[in-house]
């Protein structure tokens, strides 16, 4: 009896499980370029099926565990890079200091993606959409990177260079992501997708702010889905800074980060109707955050 | 027809297939490859429309590992496909008409080797135009996709003089409604395995209809082969979808399989299937409304143009059933319809659940809506002052008889939505930019084929060397659990245990044709048949049983398991004995039945004037929704669906279907529809053509009215389609009464609606 393959091409490739993350590094930096790292195997098991990358070597780094935990560092969160959307989601840390990372992660894909999809891989795969990246850009977070012999810290917003293209070199991993604890600062994201789960964001969004005296103390808008990569909203977000919380400015802030963002039209939406839903998601958060209430 | 206690209330029902299914052990077409196949794949026109000038397979065939690469020059019989028109080639010859129409096949001994002899097949094309949509395809000037011209079939129906009756009506609506694709979307893939057997072959395949694929298979074949046998593969999922498709898919794998003399198989990837499988047809409808100020309506003309696609597949039949439809359920004195099917240099389109029925019942009844709105009148109101009933006469000239339900349909969805206290509380905009909206639809479907058609059912029921009694009819399971209900009509028919009956999966060479799996025919007609075999066999086996326990066969009683003497219960036989018996005595002990469908039922096409189908079903649905009027978002909250569909067989499953039904239908609704750049399809995989899930549905409330059909077993009526065809208008009408406003064209995308607020 002939074992069934199954009906799309599987390509052939030499694969490897390293047990710890030097050992993983040094496998990356060998091959020099031809292999491919997969953690989750959300998006790179479809890029192998499609042809769209031919690796000579997948890496699977799922056994490094060293670089699997969410932990308060002393004033500071710090989210191992293979750590599960499921896992983030479910993280009592992460809903009290970062919960539009919370929110995003819960609505990434299904339970089953959840149960897979990592947080680095969201970010290595560098999609414009990609629902991990914007509450990251709200947290001002960076992304810690090693190589065999070197390390490096990037700011989020740095990672992403273009679509599906990072600043990750091929002999880099990216082993950690961090951001400060804020105790007065309080975030929400929100999404536009075409169906109520499992849908790739139209238009996504998160915002953090802390309020002080009723003035922004600080603030930092994320977009996702408009424009090549995920956006700071950086007029936006410093326009707030310093002003009165008041609904006319919340109202200009959320015109500010329309006017920044630079959507494409597709079979998903068009430019109109995501230029709409920034101001609108924009707003929405920035309202449920400064004055209380759901989203 | 005898009549015997059913069963009304709501059960837990075990349907016979689930725990195979379940378990993941139940073996599809892929799963079967014990033999040593060879891989099929197709090379597909990259062009929507263009002469063919060349095709290079050179190094195709020189690809390791490939074992032939296959043209149009190698089909032996005719190289033609096509459900009732053969106007499709099976590889195309000269000329290509859609992209993904099949051009070549590549056998390989790997999908890898065939795979990349797909991509060094070498095709040269001369563009032609290509026509992308209806309005191009009818333009003068346009470019004939085929000799005869791009309209491919219409039909017309009139009654009175609309001109004048317009001229005397009170008020004229007046509107262009339209719609988009649907893709089946089925859990399963198109898949064959052909197998060369002695001067023949044999294919395994998913399907809907085996005999359709014999045929295609024989024609492609020709002289070629003596006995095609076909076998229909346990199906994941049809809807209409595999009804020709599965012609196209087998008689390439069975090509390959005679050409190379090998058992070949052909299996679509999903991305294959969406691209090339037939439709749901897109178009619109031009439609105008007139009734009088107290709400009577008076006339009614209307346009259906229905985008086809580059062939005919079920194009016909799909026209007339919206063209039939078009007046939706409601009396209206003067009718002037027309509905025509259109080429297009697209995939063609072709059977869906519903089959024209839910384009032509949008447009009526998101119209009847806006009547009603202009008269300021409940919706429901409206519609009941002009209900069918029975004795009505329908636009064609036909009578109707008992059974007809609507009514009640409307007044228990009323009752259950609690319709008049919600429309009147709805329609505004709460605080958190939320508008409610409660809407109501209706809807009627001919039962089973009809006169343009053979609609005949046939079936074989006979014991087999164990006792058990074995079920033969060609009508395919794929997922509806038909088989659940037959062996509960058979069991009753013949009061035995129905872990004693047994039905075989279709398979041409020990069965009759009994049509298509389609047109919510299964239980109508198949289960008639079903039931008419199982009395025939019952005489049988009781006579049968006669001379061997010695007593008359009217003291006789089946029972349970066996027969017995009914003055002396402990002279019996068991049916295990009676089988080992019978076969020592060289007995078949068997009933068969075949049913006539098309009696009593005929269409004069020039006139417009018949007797379509001999009985309906109807629906009656409300949908409650809530629209984000911020992003246009539109969230269905609750749904109520009250169909009469005749007796009810078995209550959970006609559950089911309505449930599937109306998730179907929402998703038809709210998000699913497909994008072309160029002719080029874009939305080829589940990442961009959305289908509800879980999340996105709504709490379906669902009752019945059970009338009775005297054509069909025990009285029911079919019920497979009806239920995806109000769920669109319901939708509609929501939010029409949510935001307002009617929307003339879905799916109501939150985009759409959005813009239908900001008012373009
Ligand atoms: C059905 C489905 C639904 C989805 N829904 C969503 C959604 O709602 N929102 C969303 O944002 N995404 C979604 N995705 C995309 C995907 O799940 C996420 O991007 C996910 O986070 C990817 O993580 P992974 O661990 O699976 O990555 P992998 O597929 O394993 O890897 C992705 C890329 O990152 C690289 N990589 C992975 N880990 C590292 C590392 N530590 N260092 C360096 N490079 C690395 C890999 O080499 C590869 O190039 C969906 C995918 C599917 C299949």
């Amino acid at each position: 009896m002939k074992p069934f393959q199954y009906l799309s091409p599987i390509q052939e490739f030499e694969y490897l499980k390293p047990r710890t993350l030097d050992e993983a590094l040094s496998i990356v930096s060998k091959f020099n370029g031809v292999a491919k790292v997969i953690a989750g195997g959300t998006d790179l098991t479809i890029a192998l099926k499609e042809l769209l990358v031919k690796p000579q070597a997948v890496v699977d780094i799922n056994g490094l565990k060293e670089i699997r935990y969410i932990r308060d560092d002393g004033g500071i969160i710090r989210i191992g890079a293979l750590t599960t959307f499921d896992e983030i989601y479910r993280s009592g840390l992460i809903n009290k200091y970062a919960r539009c990372l919370a929110q995003a992660a819960y609505n990434v894909g299904t339970w089953q993606i959840r149960n897979l999809a990592t947080l680095g891989g969201n970010i290595a795969n560098a999609s414009p959409a990609a629902d991990g990246a914007t509450p990251l850009i709200s947290l001002d977070a960076h992304v810690h990177i090693k190589s065999i012999n070197n390390e490096r810290d990037v700011p989020i917003i740095d990672m992403f260079l273009g679509p599906k293209k990072s600043a990750l070199n091929s002999n880099e991993l990216i082993t950690e992501v961090y951001f400060k604890k804020d105790e007065l600062a309080n975030c929400g994201w929100a999404r536009i997708g075409r169906r109520n789960a499992n849908t790739i964001s139209v238009v996504n969004v998160a915002v953090n702010i802390s309020l002080a005296d009723g003035k922004y103390r600080a603030a930092r808008i994320g977009l996702g889905s408009v424009g090549p990569t995920p956006l700071y909203a950086k007029k936006a977000s410093e326009y707030l800074i310093g002003k009165e919380a008041s609904s006319a400015t919340i109202s200009q802030a959320a015109k500010i980060a329309m006017d920044e963002s630079n959507p494409i039209s597709d079979i998903r939406g068009t430019k109109i109707y995501r230029l709409s839903m920034v101001k609108y998601l924009t707003e929405k958060l920035l309202n449920n955050l400064t004055y209380g209430g759901i989203n | 027809m005898a009549t015997i206690e059913l069963e009304t209330k709501s059960e837990v029902l075990r349907r016979i297939d689930v725990s195979e299914k379940v378990a993941g052990k139940l073996r599809y077409t892929t799963d079967m490859i014990e033999v040593e196949a060879l891989y099929v794949k197709v090379v597909r026109s990259a062009m929507p429309h263009a002469m063919i000038e060349s095709i290079d397979i050179s190094q195709a065939k020189e690809t390791p590992g490939v074992i032939r690469v296959i043209t149009s020059h190698d089909v032996p019989g005719e190289n033609l496909i096509g459900f009732f028109t053969r106007d499709q080639p099976l590889l195309a010859e000269d000329r290509v008409r859609f992209i993904g129409e099949a051009v070549a096949l590549v056998v390989a001994e790997n999908p890898v080797s065939a795979m990349t002899a797909v991509n060094s097949v070498k095709i040269s094309y001369k563009p032609l135009p290509a026509i992308l949509d209806i309005d191009s395809a009818l333009s003068p000037d346009a470019i004939k996709i085929h000799e005869d011209g791009n309209i491919k079939e219409s039909f017309v129906i009139k009654k009175g003089n609309v001109e004048s009756a317009f001229e005397k009506s009170d008020i004229v609506i007046e509107g262009r409604y339209s719609f988009p694709y649907q893709e089946h979307a089925y859990l399963e893939t198109e898949a064959c395995l052909a197998m060369p057997t002695e001067g023949g072959i044999t294919v395994i395949g998913s399907m809907q209809v085996p005999f359709a694929v014999e045929r295609a298979v024989r024609t492609v074949l020709g002289n070629a082969v003596n006995k095609v046998r076909v076998i229909q593969a346990p199906t994941g999922g049809g809807f209409g979808g595999k009804e020709d498709a599965p012609d196209e898919v087998c008689a390439h794998a069975a090509l390959a399989a005679y050409l190379t003399g090998r058992p070949a198989l052909l299996a679509y990837n999903r991305k294959e299937s969406i691209i090339f499988h037939p439709k749901r047809h897109p178009g619109y409808i031009k439609r105008k409304l007139g009734a009088t100020r107290d709400g009577i309506l008076t006339a009614l003309s209307e346009t259906i143009m229905l985008d086809g696609g580059a062939y005919m597949s079920l194009t016909p039949r799909v026209i007339f059933q919206s063209v039939a439809t078009a007046t939706g359920p409601y009396l209206i004195p003067n009718v002037d319809i027309e509905g025509k099917g259109v080429y297009t240099n697209k995939v063609p389109c072709g059977a869906f659940r519903g089959f024209g029925k839910p384009q032509s019942q949008f447009a009526a009844e998101l119209q009847m809506d806006e009547l009603a709105k202009e008269l300021k009148m409940d919706p429901l109101e409206l519609r009941l002052k002009n209900l069918i009933k029975e004795g009505s006469e329908l636009p064609w000239g036909q009578r109707l008889g008992d059974g007809i339900g609507i009514l009640q349909c409307a007044i228990r969805v009323k009752e259950m939505a609690e319709w008049e206290e919600k429309r009147q509380k709805y329609g505004v905009v709460d605080s958190k930019g939320i508008a409610r909206g409660i809407g109501l639809a209706l809807a009627m479907h001919g039962t089973s084929i009809g006169p343009l058609g053979i609609d005949v059912g046939s079936a074989i029921i006979e014991l087999d060397e164990n006792g058990k009694i074995v079920v033969k009819n060609s009508l395919t399971e794929y997922g509806q659990g038909i088989y659940t209900g037959w062996i509960e009509i058979v069991s009753r028919a013949l009061n035995v245990d129905k872990g004693l009956i047994e039905v075989i999966y279709p398979d041409t060479s020990i069965m009759y044709d009994s049509g298509p799996t389609v047109a919510s025919r299964s239980t109508a007609v198949g289960g008639r048949a079903i039931y008419e075999a199982a009395i025939n066999f019952k005489s049988a086996i009781l006579k049968a049983a006669s001379q061997m326990i010695g007593v008359k066969p009217h003291r006789l009683s089946l029972e349970g398991d066996s027969i017995k003497s009914i003055e002396n219960p402990n002279n019996r036989l068991s049916l295990k004995d009676i089988a080992s018996m019978a076969r020592k005595n060289g007995q078949t002990i068997k009933g068969e039945a075949w049913v006539n469908m098309n009696q009593g039922s005929y269409w004069d096409r020039e006139k417009g004037r018949g007797v379509p189908w001999k009985s309906y079903s109807f629906a009656a649905h409300v949908a409650e929704v809530e629209v984000d009027i911020n992003s246009g978002k539109v969230n269905v909250v609750n749904y109520y669906a009250v169909h009469d569909s005749g007796k009810i067989l078995k209550r959970s499953l006609a559950e089911s279907q309505v449930y599937g039904g109306v998730v179907q239908g929402l998703g038809y609704a709210l998000m699913e529809d497909l994008h072309f750049k160029d002719g080029k399809l874009l939305s080829n995989s589940f990442l961009d053509y959305m289908i509800p899930t879980f999340a996105d549905t709504p709490n379906i409330y669902v009752d019945f009215i059970e009338t009775y059909n005297e054509d069909g077993p025990f009285g029911a009526k079919g019920l497979g389609e009806v239920p995806i065809e109000p769920v669109a208008p319901a939708i509609a009408n929501a939010i029409y009464n949510a935001i307002g406003k009617p929307i003339r064209a879905f799916p109501f995308t939150s985009e759409r609606v959005f813009s239908a607020l900001q008012g373009d």
